[in-house]
């Protein structure tokens, strides 16, 4: 079932004299099974339009239809729990969303609140790090002592424990060397295609959108300014040009290619096609 | 989750805003120690005070309302406390109400002071100890550096706290004991999280360059105004009626 938009605004701190509009009326569609990607300026409302998708924030207006539920003001608290079960949010900076001080225990957080047996609960977290590339020598270990590229992976695996159908990354390559980003990509896509999961990722890196997205969201001052297929998207320059974001790196190249040559090229997302092709038509 | 517009400076054209930071300061420590009382004709006087200067302050009332009904756990809990433990109520009710004009008071010193401005009131009314060799600009900046923090720690509380809710314990929908697990669990990675921050400000300070023993001078100049007399005499009055009150009874 695709997430549906309708009419969304959200206003922090309504009516006091730090008011501040978040969102303006927002309507889009978010498909299922693929990977969205949401980028923007600074402050265009990227992490708060996540937040409203996990029931985190309650939109001010409009509603939100996803995974069988609609978020509105109003909604009871015990469906808001079962929409959390069914949407996982990895937050942007991993350390400040632990609260347990081993791997364990902060990955068993959730499965523990849904009140799964203890050996369900073992055998979920081991799977859960080993999805993402840990393995048991980290079940024990100080989650404050590990390197930034394992504490997202630990982020992103106490989402993946309890198996929810959507899941929501905010910016999920930052402060990743280039082998976790690679790593990390390979997850993301791994999760989409083996395990049909709809995913939303909330990014400045255009390039890994480039790679994995199937979908690209642009958002400027609280609006969003095209919702479409990457292809689309990075045909509308002047959208990207007006929020200050560079096009992906392959993107400007096969443009420049092209314009200087004068040749037909496709679209890409490995610079070894690009170069195949250009020798083809050159 | 928690509120934080507490503790930060709000821009807005009010006559205490242009009030002098000493006479705050002063004013906030005469008012502090009047909150000891618990004669009523006082506590009155006082909460009259408060809606003065919140009135005065130009900050729109649901501003206040909203920080202060924040406070409503902390309210029930001594309701709680008072009713389960048969204490007295004329207590309880007297330590709400000093516990709201308390909140109340130092909502419209920060809501109307910068915290520039903080430090340099209490810097300045702390400037007689250093005639006794006691170190007033490093006091002075260690309070701002605390009151800089205030609204660090609740927004690390708050993006804890949307972590256990998006992994199912909701702070605002749980349960009593979901509340104190949610709390409890939130500790010590509060205290790790502001340690580490409080480190990057120290560096930052060094890498900048700054002796805290270096003579400092001021960029502005804070002139005393008549309102800062005004409201010092009527602090001071209050004061007054506040030991003869104590002798008296």
């Amino acid at each position: 079932m695709a997430i549906i938009i309708n009419d969304v605004s959200y206003i922090y701190n309504e009516s006091t004299p730090f008011e501040h509009t978040a969102l303006k009326d927002i309507n889009l569609t978010i498909e299922e099974e693929k990977v969205t990607g949401i980028i923007g300026r600074v402050g265009s409302g990227k992490s708060t339009f996540i937040e409203l998708l996990n029931g985190l924030l309650i939109p001010s207006t409009g509603s939100i239809k996803i995974a069988g539920f609609d978020i509105t003001k109003g909604m009871k608290s015990s469906d808001l729990q079962k929409l959390r079960r069914k949407v996982g949010l990895v937050f942007q900076s991993p350390e400040d969303q632990f609260f347990n001080p081993t791997v364990r225990q902060e990955v068993a957080f959730a499965l523990k609140h849904y009140k799964y047996k203890n050996e369900k609960i073992y055998k979920q977290v081991l799977d859960a790090l080993l999805m993402v590339g840990l393995d048991e020598t980290y079940l024990e270990k100080n989650i404050f002592d590990l390197s930034a590229g394992e504490k997202r992976k630990v982020a992103i695996a106490s989402v993946l424990v309890f198996n929810p159908k959507i899941i929501i990354l905010d910016e999920p390559t930052v402060g990743l060397d280039y082998d976790n980003k690679r790593k990390l990509m390979l997850l993301i896509k791994k999760m989409k295609e083996r395990y049909n999961k709809t995913i939303i990722i909330v990014s400045h890196d255009i390039d890994m959108l480039n790679v994995i997205a199937d979908d690209i969201i642009v958002m400027d001052e609280a609006e969003v300014l095209i919702n479409a297929p990457k292809k689309e998207v990075f045909k509308n320059k002047e959208i990207f040009e007006k929020c200050g974001i560079s096009l992906p790196k392959i993107v400007q190249f096969k443009d420049l290619v092209a314009t200087k040559k004068g040749i037909k090229l496709g679209e890409y997302t490995d610079i070894k096609d690009l170069i195949k092709d250009v020798y083809r038509n050159v | 989750m928690f509120n934080t517009m507490m503790g930060k400076y709000l821009v807005c054209d009010s006559k205490l805003h242009k009030m002098n930071a000493v006479s705050k300061m002063l004013c906030l420590v005469i008012f502090v120690s009047m909150l000891f009382t618990n004669d009523i004709i006082l506590l009155s006087l006082l909460t009259v005070l408060t809606i003065g200067m919140v009135i005065f302050s130009n900050v729109p009332l649901k501003t206040y309302l909203k920080n202060v009904s924040s406070l409503k756990m902390l309210i029930i809990f001594l309701i709680l406390i008072t009713y389960f433990l048969g204490g007295s109520w004329y207590g309880t009710i007297i330590s709400i109400v000093k516990i709201v004009l308390g909140i109340l008071y130092t909502m419209v010193i920060t809501y109307t002071t910068t915290k520039g401005e903080i430090a340099y009131g209490i810097e300045k009314i702390l400037l007689p100890l250093s005639l006794i060799k006691i170190p007033v600009r490093k006091i002075s900046l260690v309070l701002t550096l605390a009151l800089r923090f205030i609204p660090t720690i609740f927004e690390q509380a708050n993006k804890i706290l949307k972590s256990q809710a998006s992994r199912g314990i909701d702070f605002r929908h749980s349960s009593l004991k979901g509340k104190v697990i949610a709390i409890s669990s939130m500790i010590v990675p509060l205290f790790l999280l502001t340690s580490k921050a409080s480190d990057d400000v120290a560096l930052a300070m060094e890498v900048k360059m700054y002796n805290p023993d270096a003579k400092r001078t001021n960029y502005r100049i804070y002139k005393w105004n008549r309102i800062d007399e005004n409201m010092i005499l009527l602090h001071i009055a209050l004061f007054t009626f506040f030991i003869s009150r104590m002798i008296i009874l």
